[in-house]
C-alpha cells in the first residue's frame, strides 16, 4: 500500500519528469540538473522553514539551556521547553521538515537513475512499468546517459564522491552553529569529518547521476544559505583548516548579537521581575518584541499565583 | 534537547542513506535471456546464474553444465547475463559450441572434450558486452557478432581452438562496423548483407563479405527487437511502437504498423502472414504483403518481451508474468490458458514437435510426487497447454 502510493506520487513522476527533461535537452545529465532545480524550487518553502525554525532554535539556545540547568525533572524540563517553543510559535519538527523530505525524494531518485539509465536491459523492463502512455516517452528510451566523463547510471568510484564529501563538508560547515561547550564542539568536530565521508563512501557505490544530484543540490543549499543567512565573507581558512571557526563570520556575529541582546533582555526583565523561576520565552526570530516580553511576565506571574 | 536535536539532525541522513544503500541494493543485474536450442537428442538451456546446461530432451537428465566442468583460463570471470543462445560449430568435427556473455567474452568449448580429465574450453574478450548476440555465416565461414555498439565478424574456425589466449584482432573477418547504439537485437544473415538493429534508430545493412555499410533505415527511435528476413522483407520493430517492413534490397520502408506499446517480440513469419506481440500484451496478425491487421488484436495481460513461437497454427505467446497464452493463428481466438507458470519470462518461446519450450527468468517451485522443486524450464504441450516442468534442473 505504502510502496503503491510511493510509487504512484513520487516515482512514477519523477520518471517521467526526468526522461521529459533528458530527453527534450538531448542529454541525461543536463535533464539531472534540471530536475535537481525543479526539486529545489519545489521544495523551497519548506527549506526556507527550516532554515527559519533552525535559526530561531538557535536564538533559544541559550534559554533551553538555563532550562535544562534549572530543571532536572525531565518531565517538567521537557513541558517547560515545549511551553517555550508553543510561545514562540515552533514547531520542533520545523528543524526536520525538509530533510525529511528529502529522503523520499533521494529513494526515489536512486530508483529513477537505475532504471532509466541502467545498463542491463532488465531495466527498460523495468522502467516501462513506469512510463506514461505517451508515445514521446516511450521513444525517448534508452536515454544518453554519458555526462561529461560519467555514465550516470554507473558509479563514479573517485571524483564524484569527493565531490559529495566535499560539498557536504562546506554545507555543514556553513549550516552548524558554534558550539557552546566543549562536548558539543567535540562532536560537531566528528561529525563535521564523519558525514562527508560517509555520505562519499556511500556515493561510490550509487549510480553517479545520484551524485550529481546530491553535489548540486548542496551547491544550491549552500547559496540559499549564504542568502538567507546573511553576507558575510566565507572563511576559506575555516573551510580548508578543519578548523571550528565559523565560516559565514558576519553572519554568526550578527546571530550572536541577537542572541546577546536576548540575554539582556531576559537580565532586565530579571531585574524587573524579582521571581526569575521559568523566564522562558522568546520570539521565533531571536529578538524577543515587546509583546512577548509582556506574555513572559504574565507567564511567570501566572505561575506566582499558581504556587501561592 | 537542542543539543539532542542537533546530533539528530545530522544522523537522520546517514540513517536513512544507510537504509537507501541496504534497502535498494545495487543496478540492476544482467541475469539475460537467451532461449533454448536444441542440438539433436540435447537441449541447451541458459541459467540466469550464468551457466549452460544440456539436458536430455527425452529424459531431462542433465549431460553437462558450462563452464562448471570445463577448464578455463583464470582470468575468465564466471559468465553473466546470457542474452543470446548457444551457436554450434557444424563444420567442426567435434562439434564445438560458441557462447557470449554480459562481460564481453566469447567462449568457445567442445562437449565431447567431457571425455578428457581436464576439459578445455577458451575465450576471446570482444571488449564490450554481448546482448545482441551471435549468428553464424556459415558460407564465409564467419562468426558474427554484437559487442557493445559494433559488429565483429570472426574467421569462425580460426576459434576453434580451446585453451589459448588470443588476441581478437587476428580473427577479424574485417574490421568491427561501428554503429552510435548498443545492439539489443541479434545480427541476422541475409543473401548478401548481415542486418542489425541498433539503440540509435538504425537498421543497418552490411555487406557479409567486406563489411561495408550497404544501406541504413532510420527509425527516428531505438530498435530492439531481433531482424527477420521474410524473403525481400526485413522486419524489425523498436520503441517507437512500431513495426517496420522494409527492403532488403535497398532499404526502403515498405509499410509499418503501429503496434499500441513497444515492440521488442521477434515476430514470426508463416504463409505469407506475420505475427507480433507488443509491449501491452496486444498479439498482432498482419498480412506480409501490406502490413494491415488479419484480425483484431488478442489481449494478453502483461508485457510481451519473448518472441512468440507458432507451432501447428497456434501462437505461443508468453508474458513477462510468466502467464502462456495458446492463440488460433488463423482467427487470433484464444485456444487455451492462460497457463501460468509463477515466474517472468523474457526468453523467446522455442517451438519443438508438439511442444513450446519456455524458460523462466527466475526460478520457481513447482509441486512434484514427493515435495517441492524449483524449476525455471518448461515444456507446454502445445495442445493442450499443460506445462511440463524439465525437473533435471539443478541451478535453481
Amino acid at each position: 500500500m505504502i510502496g503503491e502510493i510511493f510509487n504512484t506520487f513520487l516515482i512514477h513522476p519523477i520518471t517521467n519528469l526526468f526522461i521529459l527533461l533528458a530527453s527534450v535537452t538531448g542529454n541525461a545529465g543536463i535533464g539531472v540538473i534540471l530536475l535537481t532545480l525543479i526539486i529545489r524550487v519545489v521544495t523551497t518553502p519548506l527549506t526556507l522553514k527550516q532554515m527559519k525554525s533552525t535559526r530561531a532554535m538557535a536564538a533559544m539556545s541559550p534559554r533551553i539551556s538555563e532550562i535544562q540547568k534549572r530543571y532536572k525533572d525531565p518531565k517538567r524540563r521537557s513541558e517547560e521547553q515545549m511551553k517555550l517553543y508553543k510561545e514562540a510559535g515552533l514547531n520542533p519538527i520545523g528543524c526536520f521538515s525538509s530533510m525529511l523530505l528529502q529522503f523520499p525524494i533521494l529513494i526515489a531518485l536512486f530508483q529513477v537513475f537505475r532504471t532509466a539509465m541502467g545498463e542491463a536491459p532488465e531495466s527498460l523492463i523495468k522502467l516501462s512499468e513506469r512510463l506514461y502512455a505517451w508515445d514521446y516517452l516511450r521513444s525517448a528510451v534508452p536515454l544518453n546517459a554519458n555526462f561529461l566523463w560519467l555514465h550516470l547510471g554507473r558509479p563514479d568510484p573517485l571524483i564524484l564522491p569527493i565531490l559529495v564529501a566535499g560539498t557536504t563538508y562546506v554545507l555543514q560547515k556553513m549550516t552548524m552553529l558554534p558550539a557552546t561547550d566543549e562536548r558539543q564542539k567535540a562532536q560537531n568536530s566528528m561529525m563535521n569529518l564523519m558525514m562527508p565521508l560517509i555520505f562519499g563512501w556511500i556515493t561510490i557505490t550509487l549510480p553517479s547521476g545520484l551524485g550529481l544530484y546530491y553535489v548540486l543540490s548542496n551547491l544550491i543549499g549552500m547559496f540559499m544559505q549564504y542568502a538567507y543567512v546573511g553576507g558575510g565573507a566565507i572563511n576559506l581558512k575555516a573551510i580548508v583548516g578543519l578548523s571550528q571557526e565559523p565560516v559565514l563570520p558576519k553572519a554568526v556575529a550578527a546571530r550572536q548579537a541577537q542572541i546577546d541582546s536576548m540575554k539582556k533582555v531576559g537580565r532586565d526583565s530579571k531585574d524587573e521581575d524579582d521571581d526569575s523561576d521559568g523566564a522562558v520565552t522568546s520570539s521565533a526570530e531571536g529578538a524577543p518584541s515587546e509583546s512577548a516580553a509582556r506574555r513572559r511576565r504574565r507567564y511567570t506571574s501566572g505561575k506566582r499565583r499558581g504556587r501561592r | 534537547m537542542f543539543h539532542v536535536k542537533q546530533q539528530w539532525r545530522r544522523a537522520l541522513p546517514l540513517l536513512l542513506l544507510s537504509l537507501v544503500v541496504l534497502g535498494c541494493g545495487g543496478a540492476a543485474g544482467a541475469s539475460g535471456w537467451a532461449p533454448p536450442v536444441r542440438s539433436e537428442d540435447t537441449l541447451l538451456v541458459a541459467t540466469d546464474r550464468g551457466q549452460l546446461e544440456a539436458i536430455d530432451a527425452e529424459s531431462g537428465a542433465i549431460l553437462w553444465r558450462f563452464p562448471d566442468q570445463w577448464l578455463l583460463d583464470k582470468s575468465a570471470d564466471d559468465l553473466e547475463g546470457l542474452y543470446s543462445p548457444p551457436v554450434l560449430a557444424p563444420g567442426a568435427d567435434n562439434g564445438a559450441i560458441y557462447l557470449g556473455d554480459y562481460n564481453g567474452r566469447l567462449y568457445i568449448f567442445d562437449p565431447a572434450d567431457l571425455d578428457r580429465a581436464a576439459p578445455a574450453a577458451g575465450f576471446v574478450d570482444l571488449g564490450d558486452k554481448i546482448i545482441g548476440g551471435l549468428a553464424l555465416d556459415e558460407a564465409t565461414d564467419t562468426l558474427f557478432v554484437t559487442s557493445g555498439d559494433r559488429l565483429v565478424a570472426l574467421k569462425a574456425s580460426d576459434l576453434l581452438r580451446p585453451s589459448q589466449l588470443p588476441e581478437i584482432a587476428q580473427y577479424y573477418r574485417f574490421q568491427p562496423f561501428q554503429t552510435t547504439g548498443e545492439l539489443w537485437g541479434p545480427p541476422v544473415v541475409g543473401d548478401d548483407d548481415v542486418f542489425v538493429a541498433s539503440l540509435d534508430g538504425n537498421l543497418y545493412a552490411i555487406d557479409r563479405l567486406t563489411g561495408a555499410e550497404s544501406w541504413r533505415f532510420e527509425a527516428g527511435a531505438a530498435l530492439v527487437s531481433a531482424p527477420v528476413v521474410a524473403g525481400d522483407t526485413v522486419l524489425v520493430g523498436g520503441f517507437n511502437s512500431r513495426l517496420y517492413a522494409i527492403d532488403v534490397a535497398n532499404g526502403e520502408e515498405r509499410w509499418s504498423f503501429k503496434a499500441a506499446n513497444w515492440v521488442w517480440s521477434r515476430p514470426v513469419v508463416a504463409g505469407g502472414n506475420l505475427y507480433l506481440a507488443d509491449f501491452d500484451g496486444n498479439l498482432h496478425g498482419l498480412s506480409l504483403e501490406t502490413g494491415l491487421p488479419l484480425w483484431e488484436p488478442f489481449g494478453a495481460k502483461g508485457r510481451v518481451r519473448a518472441g512468440i513461437a507458432l507451432v501447428d497454427d497456434v501462437l505461443i505467446v508468453a508474458t513477462e508474468d510468466g502467464a502462456v497464452y495458446g492463440v488460433d493463428s488463423r482467427t487470433g481466438a484464444l485456444s487455451w490458458g492462460p497457463v501460468e507458470l509463477g515466474a517472468s519470462v523474457l526468453a523467446d518461446v522455442v517451438g519443438d514437435g508438439a511442444f513450446a519450450l519456455i524458460v523462466s527468468a527466475k526460478c520457481t517451485n513447482v509441486e512434484i510426487i514427493g515435495g517441492k522443486r524449483k524449476i525455471n524450464y518448461f515444456r507446454v504441450d502445445v495442445a493442450t497447454g499443460a506445462p511440463e516442468p524439465v525437473l533435471a534442473q539443478v541451478g535453481c
